[in-house]
């Protein structure tokens, strides 16, 4: 009792309250980081295939989780499967779950497919028959394999055509699939650990490189990639010359004083703007005011259908530029200030101009803390989506912003982006359970991307400043 | 000297300074020019960029600006008629101007020049003719009543020619309808007013001094079917009517009749079914002398001989009521004379309201505010209309005059009263704030109020404040304070990366995750802090009993931390543990059910709740690294001397340094109350984005930025909408520049403080 006494009069119990505090704020970010990564990581794993047979029928699916069911009247409680049944043609939904008091066989037949077709996501089943003259003579289940394979890879890939492939599902019902329909088959069950990472890393360039299908829920984010890496570009071209000179301007060239300082406070302000803001200027004076004019002066035989006045690439690169425009100025500012004045001094008195001082001294050493700035800006400019929503960000691009038709970059196009994508996936698709495992993969994509780029700016940062304090003695 | 013959240049002689070789000349030229251009370069493109910033805002405030502008009315030509004018009205391109007059005739005028088009006998030729007319997009309706109880109409639809030079022409054609015997005693018609029904049926009431009854006929018919209402409890008490009319609600037709006594009766009726008296409301005690019903039909607008406009329409005793009276809505200013017409504008609620000295007034009736007034012209008005794209007025008068005006109010609907304050609409039972903008007819008025989005954005800041505040200010204590520096150099830029997620990433998982979690184990939410609590006493005990060189240890590594998360999550695990044992303890089993019956709370899954968690998440970092900053800036000599008097570190830091540091952690909140309140993915993707008024955690908001998220695309540029959202984008931006500038500048004072004082 002393002791806790004690204890409490050192005032411990605060102490240790705190520490709570901290530990409760990275247990969160942690906990989101594990849950993305263990969300996102997971989807192209291939999991085995189990096929339990309940007094209903069989199912054949991955099991995606498995909880104990609190005992309740009329329902006997006890572990319940939820099941990836896949075969959306077929059940109608992805996922279903399986009463453990209803299970009366469990098993991982050896020979059952995972099929990714170009519709309805997914086949789970077995392979019954492939229409090839190949295919008719084959008896054994490896003939067919084989047979199977060379429809597959005989056939025009991406078309509904091709020869037809007979499977049957779990509680054998026939469904025929065209060889070209087909995406990716594989057996999960007899594969090894070495098989299922090559598995893995094939779905996984597959997904950064493809093309998204069924309403963005399935394939790739390629499109949405180009567009978030060019929107960047875009961006970048645009904030980094006119932040730095604004910030040179602001610490080289203008009177110190009281406008400055307001100035200063102003521009740091700005970061703390709300992005929709920047997106409601972006609407209001990119996409209305310049961009109608831009129509009625040089696309007024296309008018009513706008060119330049609706959203599109070149204005949402511009938008996210005004938005990260503080970031650039004042990490720039930063940087300049810290430049030692023995240095200018130094290049003063041997007789360069002011100008010569900034680009042969000022400006080199400056560059580490402005490269900063710039991939903080474009650490921001990734991850931001509420005002690209405004000014071109779309759920399906029919066509990229840069292409092989002169004059190739196409600034007035509409675009796809990383986090706008996550947006429609969550939110506007029609099947949000299908499409969780596609969003779960973009999202670890983009975190991965945000947080690389500003771990980068963190380190660079570090360095400089431990390389200006040297400097200071 | 040495001189070199073959070199054309004069070498430079060894006293001579080296700078004023010709090519040093033009190089330190090049360079000085270089220096002047960049220097004119940077600070042109510096200010420029610094303009620009500043002009972001003024243009988004700018584009908000016309929802100020009043109404716009210009007078036209005056046009001319032989006699009174009983209804006039004009087409969709404002071509020609018909005119029924009193002497039965209708006569179509140039809009411009006023020359006569046309003139048609509509009834036979004589005097004292009464008339109103039904303006519809594609014709005019105008139905006339004579002295001996005849009833004709006139159908006067606009025709469009275009010539090679695509120059348009437009024509009215006349169809009419015959005379048609409507009072078999042959007594005068002193009151008409009618509607057409789906393209040719004309649904007409006709009143006499002591008479009144409904007549439906087709266009073009010989025979009309008519209904004398009875209605002698009314004219036994020498009641006369003063006004007279008809409103079409999809197929319901009201008749309003408004009586010399201050009555306005009110009669409902289908088209193949009787027409029956449903109510009689006391509108004043002087005649109603003018009456109409607005686009839509519900609203109906009286004017009284003394001069007093009111509006009125159907409001239920509750929500869930069947029937409903005629309620006084709101009372306009008073136009001064007898008001003789009424004319409902042709787009939104507003109308014109005339009186005997032929001034008139346009007022807007949801708003209640007169939009502009229109000079007297010195005859009594007989008959206003506005055209059918509500760009121009027409007024008739006794004399024969027919005025236009031209006519714009493009924001009627914008006054201060409907953006932040109450509005009784349409509907509604009471004055409300509602924000409702689109709707899915043509005359769906839309509901605009920003206090709705502002209580929104206020209630998700809130909420977000109320769990990160705790977590972020204590976060920042320690590491200030307790934390070893070693971790400390791993912690803040772990922390800094946390306020770099995308917050589209934050909302998913809000919306995705942990929205249905909270849902399934609503209980175990509910246990979280008294599970906290028990956790932490047991923490407190355990180190205490602890040997002294451990907790000596741990202070001084990351021992500390490492047993307090362990605490946190044992927290966790003992809530999602127990949630099935508390909801059946004390929740009677079902925690939704339990919250409807016992606190009447409805539970929507993305709620103020899981906002609020989701929200505070992506405000911890900005609370935390400012507020640390403040802390781990006050001077080292404050600590040095409060310990040197014996002070322990705990005291020191509740007694000395929070003191100091408190400006600092001011503005901390101030940043991430200005983070909270500017966040869009977050409160776009996490709560059902419904516009209500409700403090309730477990009910979702609307809050401004994700509003203008969803609506801006679809409003139309330079909508009445589209400015509105600019507007509540105006003053989320000067929201948190407010409280940026107020925590930079406490911020800033602050360092300057310690700066001298460290």
């Amino acid at each position: 009792m002393s002791k806790l006494r004690d204890s409490f009069k050192k005032g411990e119990p605060a102490v240790l309250l705190t520490a709570a505090g901290l530990a409760a704020a990275l247990l969160l970010l942690g906990g989101m980081v594990v849950l993305v990564a263990v969300s996102g990581l997971g989807v192209f794993w291939p999991k085995s295939l189990v096929q339990f047979e309940t007094k209903t029928g069989k199912l054949l699916g991955e099991v995606m989780a498995e909880t104990i069911a609190e005992p309740r009247p009329g329902f006997p409680g006890g572990p319940r499967f939820n099941l990836r049944v896949a075969n959306r043609d077929i059940y109608a939904a992805d996922f279903m779950w399986v009463n453990g008091f209803n299970v009366v066989g469990r098993t991982e037949p050896a020979d059952a497919w995972v099929v990714e077709r170009l519709e309805y996501g997914n086949f789970h089943g077995f392979l019954s028959e492939v229409r090839t003259p190949e295919g008719a003579m084959a008896s054994s289940e490896a003939a067919r394999t084989d047979a199977f394979d060379k429809a597959v890879a005989a056939s025009e890939k991406d078309t509904k055509k091709g020869p037809e492939i007979v499977f049957t599902t779990a509680d054998g019902k026939a469904v025929v699939i065209h060889a070209g329909a087909v995406v990716d088959a594989w057996q999960p069950n007899r594969m090894g650990t070495l098989a299922r990472t090559g598995h893995y890393v094939a779905a996984l360039w597959n997904f950064l490189t493809g093309n998204p299908r069924e309403s963005n829920t399935e394939g790739g984010i390629w499109p949405a990639l180009f567009g978030t890496c060019l929107m960047v570009l875009l961006m970048s071209v645009a904030v980094v010359p006119f932040g730095v000179m604004a910030a040179v301007y602001l610490h080289e060239y203008a009177r110190q004083g009281v406008v400055v300082r307001l100035v200063r406070i102003a521009v740091s302000n700005l970061a703390g703007v709300p992005s929709i803001v920047f997106g409601l200027f972006g609407l209001g004076f990119f996409v209305y005011t310049i961009g109608g004019s831009i129509d009625r002066a040089f696309f007024s035989d296309s008018l009513p259908t706008p060119t330049f006045g609706t959203g599109g690439i070149l204005w949402a690169s511009l938008t996210l530029a005004l938005l990260t425009l503080p970031v650039v100025i004042v990490a720039t500012e930063e940087a300049l200030a810290a430049v030692p004045h023995a240095n200018r001094e130094g290049a003063l008195a041997l007789g360069s101009t002011k100008w010569e001082m900034l680009r042969r001294v000022v400006l080199p050493n400056a560059m580490p803390g402005i490269l900063t700035g710039m991939i903080l800006a474009v650490a921001r400019g990734a991850g931001e989506v509420a005002p690209l929503m405004l000014t071109g960000a779309v759920k399906l691009a029919p066509k990229m912003p840069f292409d092989a038709d002169a004059p190739f970059f196409h600034l007035d196009r509409k675009f796809m982006h990383l986090g706008f994508h996550i947006y429609d996936l969550g939110f506007q698709s029609p099947n949000v359970e299908a499409a969780k495992p596609m969003v779960y993969a973009t999202t670890l994509l983009l975190i991965i991307v945000v947080v690389a780029l500003n771990v980068t700016a963190i380190v660079m940062r570090a360095r400089l400043r431990k390389r200006l304090e040297g400097h200071a003695f | 000297m040495t001189v070199i013959d073959s070199d054309p240049q004069p070498a430079p002689a060894p006293h001579e300074d080296r700078h004023s070789t010709p090519e040093a000349v033009t190089r330190l030229k090049r360079a000085r020019l270089a220096d002047r251009t960049a220097g004119r370069l940077i600070r042109i493109g510096g200010l420029g960029v610094l303009v620009a910033v500043v002009a972001i805002f003024v243009f988004v405030g700018a584009e908000a600006l016309p929802l100020l502008r009043g109404a716009r009315l210009t007078q036209g030509p005056e046009l001319k008629a032989a006699s009174a004018v009983a209804a006039v009205a004009t087409d969709e391109y404002v071509a020609g101007v018909s005119a029924v007059l009193d002497t039965g005739e209708l006569v179509v005028l140039d809009a411009k020049t006023g020359a006569v088009l046309r003139t048609e006998a509509v009834l036979p030729r004589g005097r004292n003719a009464v008339a109103s007319v039904d303006v519809r997009p594609n014709g005019q309706l105008f139905v006339a009543g004579s002295a001996d109880g005849k009833l004709a109409a006139a159908w006067v639809t606009p025709k469009v020619k275009f010539d090679a030079q695509r120059v348009r022409t437009v024509t009215e054609d006349v169809e009419l309808t015959e005379p048609l015997a409507i009072r078999e005693d042959g007594g005068a018609i002193t009151r008409v007013a009618a509607r057409l029904f789906e393209e040719d049926k004309v649904f007409a009431a006709v009143a006499g001094p002591k008479h009144l009854s409904i007549a439906r006929f087709k266009l073009g018919a010989a025979r009309a079917r008519v209904a004398t209402l009875d209605a002698p409890a009314v004219f036994d008490q020498g009641a006369e009517v003063r006004s007279l009319s008809v409103a079409l609600i999809t197929d319901v037709f009201r008749v309003f009749v408004g009586l010399s006594d201050g009555r306005v009766l009110r009669f409902d009726a289908e088209w193949s079914e009787e027409p029956a008296l449903h109510e009689s409301i006391e509108v004043s005690k002087f005649p109603v002398t003018a009456l109409d019903t607005l686009i839509g039909g519900e609203t109906l607008v009286t004017g009284t001989s003394e001069g007093r406009v009111a509006s009125w329409f159907g409001v239920r005793a509750s929500t869930n009521a069947q029937s409903w009276d005629l309620t006084r809505i709101r009372n306009f200013n008073d136009v001064g004379a007898e008001a003789t017409v009424v004319a409902a504008s042709a787009r939104k609620k507003g109308f014109a309201v005339f009186c005997v000295d032929g001034s008139g007034r346009i007022d807007f009736a949801t708003t209640g505010d007169t939009r502009v007034s229109i000079p007297a012209s010195g005859a009594p008005a007989t008959a206003a209309s506005f055209s059918p794209k509500n760009d121009t007025l027409l007024v008739g008068d006794a004399s024969g005059r027919i005025r236009t005006f031209a006519y714009s109010d493009p924001h009627p609907e914008a006054s201060v009263t409907a953006l932040f304050g109450k509005l009784w609409y349409e509907g509604a039972t009471e004055p409300e704030m509602r924000w409702q903008s689109t709707g899915g007819t043509d005359d769906f008025e839309p509901k605009l109020s920003i206090s709705v989005l502002v209580f929104g954005t206020l209630k998700g800041v809130v909420f977000a404040l109320l769990f990160s505040v705790p977590i972020a200010l204590l976060a920042a204590i320690y590491t200030a304070l307790f934390l070893p520096t070693r971790i400390k150099a791993i912690v803040k830029p772990t922390l800094e990366i946390m306020a770099a997620l995308p917050s589209v990433v934050v909302g998913l998982l809000a919306a995705l995750w942990l929205s249905p979690l909270a849902e399934r184990n609503l209980a175990s939410a509910f246990a979280m802090v008294p599970s906290f609590l028990l956790c932490f006493a047991t923490l407190v005990v355990v180190w205490a009993l602890l040997p002294r060189h451990v907790r000596n240890a741990w202070t001084h590594s990351a021992g500390v931390l490492g047993v307090s998360a362990i605490a946190v999550l044992l927290a966790v695990a003992l809530a999602a543990c127990c949630g099935g044992v508390v909801e059946s303890m004390f929740f009677g089993g079902d925690v939704k059910a339990w919250m409807r019956e016992t606190l009447g709370l409805g539970y929507d899954p993305r709620n103020a709740m899981v906002v609020g968690f989701a929200m505070g998440f992506a405000v911890i970092p900005v609370i935390f690294t400012i507020a640390e900053d403040a802390i781990s800036n006050v001077p080292k000599s404050l600590w040095a001397a409060s310990e040197a008097l014996g002070a322990s570190r705990w005291q020191t830091t509740i007694r000395v340094v929070l003191p100091a540091a408190t400006p600092g952690i001011f503005a901390a909140l101030m940043l991430g109350f200005g983070r909270a309140i500017g966040e869009t993915m977050i409160v776009l993707m996490a709560t059902g984005n419904t516009p209500i008024l409700d403090m309730s955690p477990f009910n979702g908001m609307r809050t401004i930025s994700a509003c203008i998220a969803v609506e801006i695309p679809e409003a139309p540029h330079g909508d009445t909408l589209y400015r509105v959202l600019f507007l509540s984008g105006t003053l989320l931006f000067v929201f948190t520049f407010l409280c940026n500038t107020v925590a930079e500048v406490v911020a800033s004072r602050l360092r300057r403080r310690y700066g001298r004082a460290g």
